[in-house]
């Protein structure tokens, strides 16, 4: 449990406006959902996809103690998570695509139901196109980010955000369009 | 690319375009901008929009429909265990899940209706689902299981389904028509799925493109049978539609666009309503264009029940001339002078598609007598014929539609038989200062149209929003009354220490208000406005009196039309309460002289 309390007070204080408390969270999401999805993978069999919004989610399970946060907390300690996520899976993409080892897929995005994003071109496109929409609307882009690789649903991002949900459905609804034009119109 | 400041434009116009029908976006991405690199930016985006609508996993509103179970990943609805979720929509959502038992992925959608405490609705729901489920066809997607369980203290169901790879036809159409063979190909094989169907049967009761799925192994019809199974799944199925008919989008309209005449006027429905939805997805396949296509719901209603569209061929000048005759005879308005059998529609097409390839002779088979498949065949009353009574659907609209039936060739603006009332949020400043009051959602429109339900008018809710007011929108409901409310939200956000902000808002709201009503007034000579609110405005009849001279003092055009209602008990009166429901009914009664 001591790693659990630390990711706690971390995270309560990052929410409560300590800056400092921002990088060693990250680092220790980031550990926390590398150890998961190596265990995941582990017992898997290939074909089996990896959802990676519930690692997202079990991650937040695993580390932080719920009775000492609340939900606005949650809703910071998922989208901490979902960039973290992000980096992962585009990591893990470049990795696959240097290594060519189609077959040994390992991590699947199955469960976002994204076929472009399937494969490591496919998502490695879309980390680009992400930064790309940045600079036009960094807002947006946080959208996507938590929405797609953090799993959060409208009312979480806007928590994280700290924005209106409607906000949030009209950033998705135009960025996702926006996305989807810039990575060519058509999902393979 | 587009400059910070563009990109604000842009984004505004795209954001404000997507509350407006498909068709009528483009003309206001003209009207509102005189910056073409802005403009050509929106419009592009608009076109990509539709097929963007399921990319990234979850639509916009995934999340936050109401009442709606939202299941993550790894939670297990009996022996499936789902991975993610693929899409939502109307019906409820639809999962990719994995078969714990057969080791197998398939599709599981979740309906949104409630089956809680209803063991004969369940009942019946499995009944029919079994029947659906025995279906075998190569074009029609298999339904391997139905089921119930309790997510978060709610009952739903759900359905197991193969599971599907392609894009639905709806998302197809989006970019333009499909190429004459293919779409006669299409149409074979959703024709063939339908005879198969009806001949166990069953009838679809809800053809359109967002059922069509095209993948590789060719069409596939989704959802066979479920607009019955929720029909008879009990409860509030006429409330879950009519619900979403109120909400004045385009989903709505998109469902409306594809349904016989007898199924919008709440009549039995039998596999002939099936025939005539089919012929309207086969014109929008050849021609791009929607069969029956209008900016509001009664016009649309009107347009099915009176007119002819123009033949494909006018739209698709490389289709031969049967097919004019083939789509016509799916789209005739009197079911007996349909097709009568899909299985007809079947011969008719391969005849069709066979004259496509040899083309020596194009006009012959079905434009003369007595060529095979050629001419419909009159035979009411086929054996597997299934007069079933009100389809889910229909009842929702034949609540809506009443006695309208068609007449002769009118204009559609002038069949409306029951008065329209048209309900709408009160423009509050608030919601242009403060996106949160959005966020907080619901109004009072949604009490005021229950309380509505039992008169003899039908009623169209019109949401307001920051950029876009619908007055245009408003005006082609062509209502005769005009129902809104006037501040309430406002005393709680803003009057709290600050007076004269609240007044300033209050002025700003009422302002916009009788501008649109002024609006709607001169444009349409008829309708009336009853404004009602919550005693704040009008603290005594006197002050209600002075008010509406005041307004009409402002707006000449409103004399004598406007109305204003005084609701008893404060801030926190509501249209539940049945005595302020029947006040408000007594006063739309008195205003449109009903019995």
């Amino acid at each position: 449990m001591g790693q659990g309390s630390d990711v706690t007070s971390l995270l309560v204080a990052w929410s409560n406006g300590e800056d400092a408390a921002g990088a060693p969270l990250m680092d220790a999401v980031h550990g926390e959902l590398r150890r998961l999805a190596r265990g995941f993978l582990r017992r898997e069999r290939r074909d089996h996809s990896l959802p990676p919004t519930a690692l997202v989610h079990d991650a937040y399970l695993k580390l932080v103690d719920q009775r000492r946060v609340r939900w606005r907390s949650r809703a910071h300690f998922l989208a901490v998570a979902a960039h973290v996520m992000r980096r992962l899976l585009v990591d893990h993409a470049r990795a696959r695509r240097a290594a060519k080892r189609g077959a040994d897929v390992v991590l699947k995005l199955d469960g976002l139901d994204v076929p472009a994003a399937t494969r490591p071109a496919g998502l490695l496109a879309l980390d680009e196109a992400l930064d790309r929409l940045a600079l036009l609307d960094a807002r947006q882009a946080r959208v996507v980010e938590l929405r797609f690789f953090g799993g959060l649903t409208v009312d979480e991002t806007a928590a994280a955000l700290e924005v209106a949900a409607i906000t949030v459905k009209r950033d998705w609804a135009m960025a996702r369009t926006w996305l989807y034009r810039e990575l060519g119109g058509t999902v393979p | 690319m587009s400059t910070p400041r563009q990109w604000e434009e842009v984004r505004e116009l795209f954001q404000a375009a997507l509350e407006l029908p498909p068709e009528a976006r483009e003309a206001l991405v003209r009207e509102r901008t005189t910056d073409p690199v802005v403009a050509d930016e929106v419009l592009s985006l608009l076109r990509v929009h539709p097929q963007a609508e399921g990319f990234l996993s979850s639509p916009a509103d995934g999340g936050s429909l109401p009442g709606r179970a939202r299941l993550v990943a790894g939670s297990r609805l009996g022996a499936f265990e789902i991975v993610g979720l693929i899409g939502a929509g109307g019906m409820g959502e639809v999962y990719r899940a994995r078969d714990t038992r057969l080791d197998r992925t398939v599709a599981v959608k979740v309906l949104s209706s409630s089956l809680t405490g209803d063991p004969s609705g369940r009942e019946r729901f499995e009944r029919e689902a079994r029947l659906v489920s025995q279906l075998n066809h190569p074009h029609i997607c298999t339904l391997h299981d139905v089921g119930a369980a309790t997510i978060d203290g709610d009952g739903v169901q759900f359905l197991v389904m193969e599971l599907l790879e392609g894009e639905t036809l709806a998302a197809r159409l989006s970019r333009g028509p499909i190429p004459v063979e293919q779409a006669l190909n299409h149409g074979l094989q959703i024709a063939d799925a339908l005879a198969s169907a009806h001949a166990a049967g069953i009838v679809h009761r809800d053809v359109k493109p967002a059922n069509i799925m095209l993948t590789k192994s060719g069409v596939k019809l989704l959802d066979f049978g479920l607009a019955r199974l929720r029909a008879r799944a009990g409860d509030d199925e006429s409330d879950a539609v009519s619900s979403h008919s109120l909400t004045g989008h385009g989903l709505v309209l998109g469902t409306i666009a594809y349904m016989a005449p007898e199924q919008v006027r709440g009549a039995d429905t039998d596999a002939r309503t099936d025939l005539f939805a089919f012929g309207a997805v086969l014109y929008e396949m050849l021609t791009g264009r929607r069969a029956f296509s209008a900016a509001s719901e009664p016009a649309l209603v009107a347009a099915i029940l009176e007119h002819q569209p123009p033949p494909p061929t006018r739209g698709q000048p490389l289709a031969l001339p049967a097919v004019d005759h083939l789509v016509a005879a799916c789209l005739a308005k009197d079911p007996g002078d349909r097709w009568q059998h899909a299985g007809d529609v079947v011969h008719a097409l391969r005849s069709v598609i066979g004259q496509g390839t040899d083309s020596g002779q194009p006009q012959a088979a079905l434009g003369g007598h007595g060529a095979a498949g050629g001419v419909p065949v009159r035979a009411v009353g086929r054996r597997w014929l299934l007069h079933a009574g009100w389809a889910s659907v229909a009842a929702a609209v034949g609540l809506l539609v009443g006695t309208m039936r068609p007449t002769t060739a009118e204009p559609a603006a002038a069949v409306n038989p029951r008065p329209v009332v048209v309900l709408m949020d009160s423009p509050l400043p608030g919601r242009v200062y403060d996106a949160r009051t959005l966020a907080a959602g619901g109004t009072n429109a949604d009490d005021v149209s229950d309380a509505l339900r039992d008169l003899q008018v039908l009623t169209f809710k019109e949401n307001t929003s920051p950029i876009w007011h619908r007055e245009e929108q408003v005006r082609a409901q062509n209502p005769d009354l005009v129902v809104s409310h006037l501040s309430c939200l406002l005393d709680q956000r803003f009057a709290i220490g600050n007076p004269s902000l609240y007044d300033h808002l209050f002025s700003v709201a009422e302002s916009r208000l009788m501008g649109v009503f002024g609006y709607l007034a001169t444009a349409n000579p008829r309708v009336r406005f009853l404004v009602y609110s919550r005693g704040r405005v009008w603290p005594t009849p006197e002050a209600e009196a002075t008010w509406t001279a005041g307004v009409v003092a402002r707006f000449p055009q409103l004399r004598g039309r406007l109305f204003t209602m005084l609701v008893p008990g404060g801030a926190a009166a509501t249209f539940r309460d049945p005595m302020i429901a029947e006040g408000l009914r007594t006063r739309i009664r008195q205003t449109l002289a009903l019995p």
